[in-house]
């Protein structure tokens, strides 16, 4: 509860009180630890593909819905996914098969989420050819190795190039 | 090391800090450096130490450089320092709580050892004032914020920050160690 006065004039702060005020109050503290701390991170507010503070909370929600729901999926076919590949599969060259596993998962999602993250981002997984690597392509692969992961087909990588090609 | 004189104001410093250019880096900076220090003052006030002092200071400027990243754009209506002394206010309180401290903390910062006598009565009767009338006090006092951008600070009516800064003065002058300082 607030105690209300408009009524009343402004207060005039005696002089000599105001300087004994400011004498104690300023007292010098060392900023360098900080000034490394602020700074180390103001680097990156020119940067618009690598700020990780840039996202919108609806961009968020959505990414975080759609790797919450390909990690789900992951753990319950984590057993086919431990699976040794065949050397043709681990050496594809499938596109956004970021990770070089295969397949189209929400694990490339993941990488590039975390490569925009960490500001550590390859050209090659701008998935949605926008011209910079952002949440965007991460977004993208995620919805589709979510949407395209059926649980008793043929390996995702073969879906996804027919679904490219279409 | 830019040299020239900085004659950018908050408001135009916020605009290009926005802008995503390459000057925005720099703009940031300038605001930083330009406001630290009292952003230091005034956490260093709220904490028990300096070091959740640079802590909460870490915590407002980092709030800051989130808000100029995301839209809409931050316009700035008022003093830069009205706009970040409520989110050091706030990591303050996390970072007393964090360490389980009294909440009543000294507002008046570290003592020195050169300070004059009357100084102890005088921290001595800050530390007594409600830590809500003491705040307006130095903000108003100390840090020169018209009781306008006080109330804006503290996010409280105009009136109450004059209403605090009236029973802060009247306390005070109550005290005879302090009668000193109300001498004309």
């Amino acid at each position: 509860m607030h105690d209300h006065d408009d009524s009343q004039s402004e207060p005039a702060v005696p002089a000599k009180l105001a300087d004994a005020l400011r004498q104690i109050s300023r007292q010098p503290i060392d900023t360098r630890e900080l000034d490394t701390r602020v700074l180390a991170c103001a680097d990156r507010l020119g940067s618009p593909s690598s700020f990780p503070i840039r996202l919108s909370m609806g961009r968020l929600v959505g990414l975080g819905g759609a790797l919450a729901a390909g990690l789900a999926l992951a753990m319950v076919f984590w057993p086919q996914l431990s699976q040794p590949r065949s050397a043709s599969l681990a050496q594809s060259s499938i596109a956004n098969d970021f990770d070089r596993d295969g397949r189209v998962t929400v694990l490339d999602a993941y990488l590039v989420a975390r490569g925009v993250r960490d500001g550590t981002v390859d050209p090659a997984w701008d998935a949605d050819a926008s011209g910079t690597v952002n949440l965007s392509d991460a977004d993208a692969i995620a919805q589709l190795a979510v949407l395209l992961e059926p649980a008793d087909s043929a390996p995702t990588s073969e879906r996804l190039d027919s679904a490219g090609a279409g | 090391m830019d040299l020239r004189p900085d004659t950018q104001t908050d408001a135009q410093l916020i605009e290009l800090a926005q802008s995503r250019s390459p000057d925005a880096t720099e703009a940031f900076e300038k605001l930083y450096r330009r406001h630290r220090d009292w952003v230091v003052r005034a956490a260093r006030r709220l904490t028990p130490d300096d070091q959740a002092a640079l802590d909460a200071a870490h915590d407002a400027f980092l709030g800051l450089m989130r808000r100029l990243s995301v839209p809409p754009p931050l316009k700035l209506r008022s003093r830069l320092t009205t706009y970040l002394y409520p989110a050091v206010r706030h990591a303050a309180a996390r970072a007393a709580k964090k360490r389980t401290l009294p909440r009543d903390l000294p507002v008046a910062g570290p003592s020195a050892d050169h300070e004059p006598a009357a100084s102890g009565s005088l921290r001595a009767a800050l530390d007594r004032l409600p830590p809500a009338q003491r705040e307006v006090l130095v903000l108003h006092t100390v840090e020169g914020l018209t009781l306008e951008e006080v109330a804006l600070a503290m996010q409280t009516p105009v009136g109450t920050a004059k209403s605090r800064l009236h029973k802060a003065l009247q306390r005070l002058r109550a005290d005879e160690s302090l009668r000193e300082l109300f001498e004309p």
